[in-house]
């Protein structure tokens, strides 16, 4: 027996998209609320990262006398940026349901919009510093440095953005979903993320690690699409066929599982909250 | 049954079909939301299963207003949720054809940041309206909610006042033309003029064959503005009839499962700095009477402890009818009426009495205790009590000023009406006018 008050399987992968004004408005909600009152707004998109930058490179040079990477801020912010909006996608998405305990209990709408909306607008924040990126790398080439052609490795870059996406929304609707039944989550998160990101290749090139250790490193389902958005930003290389196939794999099944728990859990968000 | 319940493909817009619906909550002892709780403390933990609804099966046809009766935990506020989809059945099946709105709490998902038309499109979306349709409305829409927000529409709501909120989040509600709109407690905003604004949209709506679902406590409402009214008890319905019937019908089994007591409503806003608590406050009938009837002497009687020294505070009384009509406003300041020293820890009785020349319906009693100037608040809680004035009908309003209608004849007095049922007695008391 079910009630078609909230539908189940394509269904509701038809009313997901049916919402999709509701996930357009609500994305912009996340944006526009995020720097509303803040004096320099939008621009903490860029700054952020590029402060970011400047510590992890001050670091570098202080303590450990370089990386030994040619363009480290590039190096840095090709993995950085997609990791950012990782994380900050997940981590804001966890609370998405708690946070919106009003508007679940008192009124119907499909629940999946609201950790997805999340995911949305971190999209754009993600979007506007790859841009500032690909034009600084524009502006090298044309007067340093002719390696940054990164306008061949495109399919690369939407490809990465693709799969990350489909990842990040999985979890994110994981999280959103367990964080309802559980509190914990969101504490927990923060550590979490800490340790995920120095698993990470983000600020240190995986062969620095022996051998063993970067098998294991590249087993981290992150480790893929932060390999193809290094190869299509810094490296300026086709990435292999393992790690395209590794980054499908882990998108399409981090979105299933996260989709389903979703679903499956929704129902009782509402007396949850 | 899956296939069954998915073809509301045939259904007309605006039908609900409730088919056996059964609604549980499981209530913890204490609610276990950690991981400690969950993995150490939950098997322990005796989870206790409530069902709100049992087998409610129902049929709502497009126009139809149906007002949902019942005491506080009686599952009306649950089948509503169930209808408006926010919550699923635990089993059975509901089943709503066309689009529904639920007015389940005035502004929901109304962002602080956002300015009155930002929100205006968020809200119209979360109901499931597209931009193009709240274009439509949108300038209706705000001249409804008043110059005040009209004015305030690209202000960031947060800067509103709660009157402008809540006038803003209902105008959203009535003007997006769903097929089916469910309403909880929330028709009682604004001021009256802005209550009989609402009220003549919703009956505009409801010409429109709209579908309508209303909870409230307020009985008089759902009698005027709804035909059918569902009586609900503990999770079952007990009577599904014209709504006058409902109502009457609810009001006796109150009065009689009340006894001599009268009950108390929802409480208001209770405030103050706490230099003396009130407590206890209740109604006392008339001896030997269970009900009140019009006409009768009672009393509103509480308790107050002074929490530090007071000299003379003011003790103070509100009288409202239920639709919010202010009647009478008394206190001991007014009356230059001395209350006396009370010391830390000091208790006192305190009681109004009152001639009840009310007419039947339903009253509030606000009480609050205050400093000897009255412009310190020390402990005010509105709408307390409420109670209700039994008796047949022989007026509209709300006072009942003891009046036989006489109509003379060639110069002969002929009472043709007695006076209101309570004043009875008085006019007994009077022959003269009984004279021929």
């Amino acid at each position: 027996m079910q009630s078609t008050a909230q539908p189940t399987g394509t269904a509701a992968v038809r009313e997901l998209i049916g919402a999709r004004e509701l996930l357009r408005n609500l994305t912009v909600r996340e944006l526009k609320v995020r720097y509303k009152r803040s004096a320099l707004g939008f621009l903490w998109t860029l700054l952020n990262p590029l402060l970011m930058m400047t510590v992890f490179t001050a670091v570098f040079a202080t303590f450990f006398k370089g990386s030994g990477l040619e363009w480290f801020p590039i190096y840095f912010l090709s993995a950085y940026l997609p990791f950012a909006f990782f994380q900050a996608s997940c981590q804001i998405a966890t609370g998405s349901i708690v946070g919106n305990a009003n508007l679940v209990r008192k009124v119907y709408f499909p629940r999946a919009v609201l950790p997805v909306a999340v995911v949305l607008s971190q999209l754009v924040h993600l979007a506007m510093g790859l841009g500032v990126l690909l034009v600084a790398e524009l502006v090298l080439y044309i007067g340093w440095d002719r390696t940054f052609d990164w306008w061949f490795y495109l399919p690369v870059l939407v490809l990465a953005l693709v799969l990350l996406t489909m990842f990040t929304a999985g979890l994110s609707m994981l999280l959103a979903a367990a964080n309802t039944f559980l509190r914990d989550i969101g504490e927990f998160t923060t550590v979490a993320f800490l340790l995920w990101f120095y698993l990470t290749p983000v600020i240190y090139p995986l062969s620095i690690a022996p051998p063993t250790v970067q098998t294991l490193l590249k087993l981290n389902p992150l480790y893929p699409f932060i390999a193809l958005f290094r190869s299509s930003l810094y490296e300026m290389q086709w990435p292999g066929l393992p790690t395209v196939a590794y980054g499908v794999f882990w998108a399409v099944a981090m979105l299933a599982i996260g989709w389903a728990a979703f679903q499956r859990l929704s129902p009782r968000f509402a007396k949850e909250v | 049954m899956a296939k069954g319940a998915r073809g509301t493909d045939e259904l007309a817009p605006g039908t609900i079909i409730i088919d056996d619906v059964w609604e549980s909550f499981k209530i913890y002892s204490e609610r276990a939301v950690g991981i400690r709780d969950r993995l150490f403390a939950r098997r322990k933990t005796v989870a206790e299963e409530f069902w709100a609804l049992k087998g409610v099966s129902l049929r709502l046809d497009p126009g139809d207003t149906v007002g949902l009766i019942g005491e506080n935990g009686s599952g009306k506020s649950t089948l509503l949720k169930c209808i408006a989809g926010i919550l699923p059945p635990t089993r059975g099946v509901v089943r709503t054809a066309g689009r529904t709105a639920s007015m389940l709490e005035l502004g929901a998902g109304f962002h602080g940041d956002l300015t009155g038309r930002e929100n205006v499109y968020l809200n119209g979306s979360i109901l499931g309206f597209s931009k193009r349709y709240v274009d439509k409305v949108f300038d209706e829409l705000v001249d409804f909610a008043g110059p005040q927000v009209a004015t305030a529409i690209d202000r960031p709501v947060r800067t509103y006042s709660s009157g402008m909120y809540l006038r803003l989040g209902f105008a959203v509600s009535v003007h997006l033309e769903p097929d089916v709109l469910i309403i909880d407690e929330v028709l009682a905003v604004g001021d009256a003029k802005f209550q009989k604004q609402c009220f003549d949209r919703i009956h505009e709506l409801k010409r429109r064959g709209v579908t309508i679902a209303v909870v409230s406590h307020d009985l008089d409402t759902v009698a005027s503005l709804c035909d059918r009214g569902i009586y609900l008890q503990q999770g079952d319905v007990v009577m599904d009839a014209g709504a006058i019937e409902v109502v009457d019908q609810y009001r006796r089994d109150v009065t009689a499962s009340q006894g001599g007591e009268v009950g108390r409503w929802e409480g208001g806003a209770v405030y103050g700095s706490g230099a003396m608590a009130i407590s206890d406050i209740h109604m006392v009938t008339q001896p030997g009477r269970d009900a009140i009837t019009t006409g009768d002497r009672v009393a509103v009687q509480f308790e107050v402890e002074a929490a530090e020294a007071v000299e003379n505070p003011v003790f103070g009384l509100i009288l409202r009818a239920n639709d919010g009509t202010y009647l009478y406003d008394t206190n001991t300041l007014w009356r230059r009426q001395a209350t006396g020293v009370f010391a830390p820890g000091a208790r006192a009785t305190v009681s109004f009495e009152l001639s009840v020349h009310l007419l039947p319906g339903r009253y509030t009693v606000t009480v609050a205790a205050s400093r000897s100037d009255g412009m310190q608040v020390y402990d005010w809680h509105t709408d307390a009590v409420g109670f209700d004035v039994v008796g047949e009908f022989v007026a509209n309003g709300v006072s009942a000023l003891d009046g036989a209608i006489v109509v003379a004849h060639d110069g002969s007095a002929v009472v043709t009406s007695r006076p209101e049922p309570g004043a009875a007695t008085a006019a007994a008391a009077d022959p003269e006018v009984r004279g021929a």
